[in-house]
């Protein structure tokens, strides 16, 4: 061969497209050297978004990004995580794990539910709902007054002086209640208050009592955390469920809410529908039991 | 300067705090319109935010309302399955279910697989409760569940939602829901809080916003000044491991970034399950009692170098830097009113009880043992805190302002009463009178406030101070824990040299009063307090010098969550940590008071 028939097939494009055909299989089977149906599932690609997971990852545990090095050290593991992970799955380890099975069916879920508002509900609907829930049902109150005896001033003498005052108070309707008894700091009159507002405001104890009082009169010594007290009930109000005008924003969005869940139960239902189900019987046998035979 | 306007006291706080937060605020928008329209007429009408809510609040306030102020608790630092950590941690509660929580129902916990599900419940609801999932990967989590466009919009909408069919804005004002996020920068982290339903369409995340800076100029323009009645506070927490840049105001502070801090910033979080961070000894203090649930057990007197020793990472160091600053440029940037949260991550507002804590972290840290490995990332973690707040009534708007005019305390799970107020004309034996509330109010401040201007004829040459507490009335499920001490503690400036300085005092109860806890059985034994109650008088007053006051109100000693957990465990069982040293067995629970403050 000569120099001229050299340069001919140097030019000739046939000569070309065998040349880069040629490299192209060779860079092809040095990067993916095996089979093209085994290449996707050999091929690992940590992608932005797993890049981005895996940062999270890491914020989550330490509550700061990853530096350079940290990441990594992250990348690093999540491959070999994924290594093994194709590898159980060949194996099919993934069979009959609960967590598994818990983990897919709880993401199945979350994909199913309709998360976009129901339909708006109508004021007969509120109503209905507003009245057949116990939590917009609101607890019997009560407006009261009170004069304290202090344990911390008295000892025990604040039952005893409270007794006393109480009779003062009984003779002579005219006797000021301010005049008697000792300071105390959140004040001398609640308005509109529920037994778990005076439980937290007096103790338990002393809530109770004084929810069983009668109306209008001076009564006690009722003993709290603090000491000694004397109670006048100045006004019931009567457990009572709220005029929809009040709540209507709070009915409205739990109603909203209840109707979500059953929609996603519709779906799961429907989803069901698919499938045959068989439930065997079987007497009820403890696994103590069984293992004591 | 309060006694010199023929207004009632209610009016005229009215017109200060307006006046004190525009003044500070140094942004031109009047966003504080209808801040203390809790205090005004019930015929006045405020600005209307075009919203029903709104409008009814205003035109029926609680049947509750008291123009001396109720007492509410709350949480304003909660996490659910909408945050990313949590739902790693197995939490499955949601928003609508935390805010249920608060109000009394129970919620499930997240276990380690194959453990049986956990449960909990309060034993006393929450008066109000912000949930503040992180706005960093906002609706990636739980995963699979935001599946539109814009997940993070959508996960906004629901938190939104949730907060808005939990708030109660009947006249019983039974609860209130605030509407919140957390934002988390690499050192500081803030919670978010919305005064009411008017917030921006996105939460700002540290992924758009880096700084604490960025973040407050984008509210300025996503919310306060938006024009669309929005309002925001932001709530710095976890200054204990924020490596000192928490509260390291930095010499070239300029007055209008330090007016900006100040306005964006009128409380700190001083306690929460992930430690305590009112101070730490060795750390520009030798107060033994600064040993309270520390996340670091680092020992500063030893090693002060240390960057959990820095002065930047506790709430009192920063109150100090704060009046130093201002002693230089005329605006404090830390005028930091005091709160506490949780900071759960089960969705589990308000669950502080000690002798019922589950751990805070989802299956991380949900049994005694795992609570008590020193080495782990939930080692020091404790019960968390509350946040209580003096308020007219049970309403956002109520709730907000209080917490804008800093009239708030935190404590470390208990519910003690605490009321501070300082004025210079107040009788030594204030706490005799039947009426000491209004005469307090009328004649100074309560906590959170500024000392008014001396020079009345009756007024003391030094502040006279009044303290009045009561004890955690508790539940059946568990009696409260007896008062054992009140303290004020001082901060304040020496012009000369421009050093800050502190001192504690005691001013009622007993510190040493012998009382005392058996660590096998829990059980407390020794005298306490009902109520504690003081008028205190600076004794070293110098009115020269700027100061703060706050108080720190002390229960009888009680085993800590770490002895509760080693008690659940048999003894030949326990760990290594149970008996070695590494943890406190006994605390003092406690409350502190946001600051009074003095300027020359």
């Amino acid at each position: 061969m000569n120099l001229q028939s050299v340069r001919r097939w140097l030019r000739e494009p046939a000569f070309h497209f065998l040349l880069i055909g040629g490299a192209i299989f060779a860079l092809h089977s040095l990067v993916r050297p095996t089979s093209s149906r085994e290449d996707s599932s050999r091929l690992i690609r940590v992608s932005r978004d797993d890049l981005q997971r895996l940062r999270d990852g890491h914020f989550s545990l330490t509550g700061k990004m990853p530096t350079p090095e940290e990441e990594r050290r992250i990348v690093e593991r999540y491959v070999s995580d994924e290594v093994l992970y194709r590898e159980a799955i060949a194996l099919g380890l993934d069979k009959g794990d609960s967590v598994v099975r818990g983990r897919l069916a709880q993401k199945m879920q979350f994909l199913t539910e309709d998360l976009h508002p129901a339909a708006e509900p109508t004021d007969a609907e509120l109503e209905d709902f507003l009245k057949s829930s116990p939590r917009y049902i609101q607890p019997r109150k009560l407006t009261l007054e009170h004069v304290f005896f202090s344990r911390d001033r008295r000892g025990q003498r604040a039952r005893s002086d409270a007794a006393a005052a109480l009779s003062e108070l009984e003779n002579d309707s005219s006797a000021s209640a301010v005049s008697v008894g000792d300071p105390f700091m959140l004040g001398r009159r609640f308005a509109d208050r529920s037994e778990t507002d005076l439980a937290g405001l007096f103790g338990p104890s002393f809530a109770k009592e004084v929810s069983a009082l009668a109306t209008g009169v001076w009564s006690g010594p009722i003993d709290s955390s603090y000491g000694a007290h004397l109670v006048r009930i100045e006004k019931v109000t009567p457990s009572t469920v709220p005029a929809l005008e009040a709540v209507r924003e709070r009915v409205r969005l739990d109603l909203l809410q209840v109707r979500r869940e059953e929609a996603n139960r519709a779906m799961l239902r429907k989803l069901a529908e698919k499938y045959k189900v068989e439930i065997e019987t079987a007497p009820a046998v403890s696994t103590a039991e069984v293992r004591g035979k | 300067m309060q006694r010199e306007f023929p207004l009632s006291w209610l009016e005229e706080l009215k017109v200060l705090t307006a006046r004190g937060a525009a003044a500070a605020l140094g942004f031109s928008i009047p966003f504080c319109v209808s801040c203390n329209r809790a205090l005004a007429a019930p015929t006045a009408k405020a600005v209307s935010r075009g919203s029903q809510a709104a409008a009814r609040r205003q035109d029926s306030q609680c049947a509750s309302f008291n123009a001396e102020r109720n007492l509410y608790f709350g949480d304003l630092h909660v996490h659910t399955s909408y945050s990313f950590d949590a739902s790693f941690w197995g939490t499955r509660t949601d928003p609508f279910g935390a805010y249920d929580f608060a109000q009394g129902a129970p919620a499930t916990l997240g276990s380690p697989t194959g453990d049986p599900p956990r449960t909990a419940q309060l034993a006393r609801r929450l008066d109000f409760a912000a949930v503040t999932d992180h706005s960093e990967f906002f609706g990636q989590y739980p995963p699979g569940m935001f599946t539109g466009e814009n997940p993070a919009r959508d996960a906004w909408a629901h938190e939104q939602m949730a907060a808005q069919a939990a708030n109660d804005t009947s006249s019983d004002c039974t609860f209130t829901a605030l509407i919140g996020y957390e934002w988390t920068g690499r050192w500081w982290h803030r919670n978010v809080i919305f005064r009411s339903e008017q917030v921006p369409e996105l939460a700002i995340s540290s992924f758009d916003q880096t700084t604490p800076q960025g973040l407050w100029a984008a509210l300025q323009s996503a919310c306060l000044g938006a024009g669309t009645g929005c309002d925001a506070i932001t709530i710095p927490h976890n200054p204990n491991f924020s490596g000192g840049q928490m509260f390291n105001i930095p010499d070239g502070i300029t007055p209008a970034e330090a007016s900006t801090r100040a306005a964006m910033e009128p409380v700190a979080e001083i306690h929460q399950t992930k430690g305590n961070s009112e101070c730490k000894l060795g750390v520009e203090t030798d107060d033994p009692l600064c040993v309270f649930y520390q996340k670091f057990p680092i020992d500063c007197l030893t090693y002060p170098s240390a960057d959990a020793c820095s002065p930047g990472n506790f709430v009192r160091n920063g109150l100090r830097r704060g009046i130093q600053v201002e002693e230089q440029i005329g605006v404090n940037p830390l005028k930091l009113g005091i709160i506490a949260d949780t900071d759960t991550h089960n969705g589990t507002p308000g669950d502080t009880d000690q002798s019922a804590y589950q751990g805070h972290k989802g299956r991380m840290d949900s049994s005694p043992q795992l609570r008590l490995i020193t080495t782990s990332d939930e080692a020091y973690d404790n019960a968390g805190g509350l946040v209580a707040v003096w308020a007219t009534e049970n309403s956002r708007d109520a709730i907000f302002d209080a917490l804008r005019r800093r009239e708030t305390y935190g404590t470390s799970g208990t519910r003690p009463k605490l009321r501070f107020f300082g004025g210079w004309a107040y009788p030594d034996d204030l706490c005799d009178h039947p009426d000491l509330i209004s005469t307090a109010y009328q004649n100074g401040v309560p906590m959170g406030g500024d000392l008014p201007a001396v020079g009345g004829s009756a007024d003391a040459a030094s502040p006279k101070f009044l303290i009045a507490a009561l004890m955690d009335p508790g539940t059946d499920r568990q009696p409260g824990t007896p008062l054992q001490a009140a303290e004020i503690i001082k901060g304040w400036i020496d012009p000369a040299s421009g050093r800050s300085f502190e001192r504690v005092y005691e001013v009622a109860g007993n510190p040493v009063s012998g009382a005392t806890v058996d660590t096998s059985t829990c059980q407390p034994t020794g005298p306490g307090y009902n109520s504690l109650c003081a008028v205190w008088q600076d004794p070293d007053f110098d009115r020269t010098q700027r100061a703060f006051y706050y108080v720190r109100l002390l229960e009888n000693p009680t085993c800590s969550v770490y002895q509760l957990d080693c008690n659940k465990i048999p003894i030949d069982q326990r760990p290594a940590s149970c008996n070695d040293g590494s943890f406190h067995m006994v605390i003092h629970n406690r409350a502190w008071s946001s600051p009074i403050w003095y300027q020359p």
